[in-house]
């Protein structure tokens, strides 16, 4: 078990609180703003068209938060996780430390799954193909301000060490 | 000693480029190689700029074709040599003697290397290579000890190039077709031994199962270290006992033969992991880069540092590293 530090005392409960409070629409927009940027080139080679028709679910435990994303128009969108609606193909579940190491790098997924700190569940080959689109992201093709949005995660990252 | 380094991606080339490769090998997006994991590997595009990123900083790029071609699929194998000879990459890694042959008569300018696939553990194997191919160099299969690798260094018409670091398979590299008994498929023929399609992870109360083609590989108590779900480092019933009965999930890592190698003559050292994030790619590269520049430094007095082997553990499958059949005196 990873031991809390005192900045992950009051970085979860917020974190947790935030995205708790946030309504589902607004939630969308702010994923959209970096989904859209992020997965551009992706989109332009086709090699988000595996996702059509599937579901895929990341799961952040220690603040009990799940999003699903899917394709809406091509592009890479966040979806409703309630119940109500299609189930997810496969969920990648990790705590928020594991996600914040994954968005910036730091760490290695292969690592971080053997580690048991990363888990799938559902479709392997999908939630596989997933992390290789992330992998293949090219941090040196984004616009400047999601680059340097992307670099204070570093420092989030730094209080999870 | 050249450091070769594996890329899936362009950010993965990227990062071993920056961390010191000498050479980064890659594959193209298709069944050519043994690394074919959708969303993996490099389409034309992505391939040239790849090419250009490392030109620019001085590293070679290898495209390794390492499969063995299909009957229905050779004209898919034609076209990944010739992909790789347009784009005038800096060798092709090759496994397959009739694919060998194509390119060696094709593109005679083409640089060869005889890929660990092609399981070639002698002296008389690399002069057959050589004579009959024009191979330029070869790289061994991680199933010699120090001592066998000397041997053949000491009689090879062409250059050799070893494994350094990565994970570790059953050691029948190039002759491995244990996966197919669960999903009909191997490494050297369909690129992969565990399809990701036939893989499933369970989490229940107790312990987290994995299964291929649903056979049971292992299941894992909540504080073990997970592997890759292959047959081969499952952990398995025999008599009245469970363990990993072939092979244990273990990375390869060789720092501290840096010296032996060397002596022995290879001329370059491999790392493992195409499939691997640009993450691992950047860690694993430039522990290797400061290893070997300290070797080059000061070769009488290189040892391998505490710190180095710490960071090669923490990304490694099992969190373990074995010096593998180098160490096997008896061998």
């Amino acid at each position: 078990m990873i031991k809390l530090n005192p900045c992950q005392h009051i970085l979860l409960p917020t974190v947790k609180g935030l995205a708790k409070s946030c309504p589902f629409p607004l939630q969308k927009k702010i994923a959209m703003l970096f989904l859209v940027p992020v997965f551009e080139e992706a989109r332009l080679d086709g090699d988000l068209d595996f996702l059509r028709d599937r579901r895929i679910g990341l799961a952040i435990s220690d603040i009990d938060y799940q999003a699903t994303l899917r394709l809406e128009n091509g592009h890479l969108a966040l979806a409703k996780s309630t119940a109500s609606e299609a189930p997810t193909d496969a969920i990648i579940r990790g705590n928020l430390s594991a996600f914040i190491q994954l968005a910036n790098r730091s760490e290695d997924p292969d690592s971080l799954f053997f580690q048991r700190r990363l888990c799938i569940e559902g479709d392997t080959d999908l939630a596989l193909e997933v992390k290789n689109l992330i992998d293949a992201v090219d941090l040196d093709e984004l616009p400047k301000w999601l680059k340097q949005t992307l670099s204070l995660t570093q420092l989030v990252d730094k209080q999870f060490a | 000693m050249e450091l070769v380094c594996p890329a899936g991606s362009l950010p993965a080339l990227k990062a071993a480029v920056d961390n010191g490769a000498d050479a980064v090998y890659i594959g193209f997006k298709d069944d050519t190689n043994a690394r074919h994991f959708s969303g993996l590997n490099f389409n034309d595009r992505k391939a040239q700029k790849a090419l250009d990123y490392a030109r620019d900083r001085g590293a070679k790029i290898f495209v390794a074709i390492n499969t063995y071609a299909q009957p229905k699929g050779w004209a898919r194998w034609q076209r990944a040599v010739d992909l790789a000879a347009e784009l005038s990459v800096d060798a092709v890694i090759i496994a397959d003697l009739g694919l060998l042959n194509y390119a060696a008569q094709r593109y005679p300018q083409l640089p060869l290397h005889l890929s660990v696939q092609g399981s070639c553990t002698s002296a008389e194997g690399l002069k057959f290579y050589h004579s009959e191919l024009g191979i330029r160099r070869a790289v061994l299969p991680r199933v010699l000890s120090l001592d066998q690798v000397k041997m053949v260094a000491e009689q090879s018409p062409v250059d050799l190039e070893v494994f350094g670091f990565g994970s570790l398979c059953i050691m029948a590299e190039g002759r491995c077709h244990l996966s197919s008994y669960v999903t009909d498929q191997s490494p050297n023929n369909s690129g992969v031994c565990s399809p990701a399609k036939d893989v499933r992870w369970t989490q229940t109360e107790e312990h987290l199962e994995s299964r291929l083609n649903n056979v049971v590989i292992d299941r894992y108590q909540a504080e073990e270290t997970a592997g890759y779900p292959t047959l081969c480092k499952g952990r398995f019933a025999v008599e009245e006992t469970i363990f990993h009965a072939l092979e244990e999930p273990v990375s390869l890592n060789t720092l501290d033969l840096i010296p032996d190698l060397y002596a022995a003559g290879i001329k370059a050292i491999k790392l493992e992991g195409r499939q691997r994030s640009p993450a691992y790619v950047a860690q694993v590269v430039s522990v290797w880069r400061s290893a070997l520049d300290s070797f080059a430094n000061n070769p009488e007095k290189f040892s391998s540092k505490a710190e180095w082997m710490q960071r090669l553990a923490k990304v490694s499958e099992g969190s373990q590293t074995t010096l593998g059949a180098y160490h096997r005196p008896w061998q």
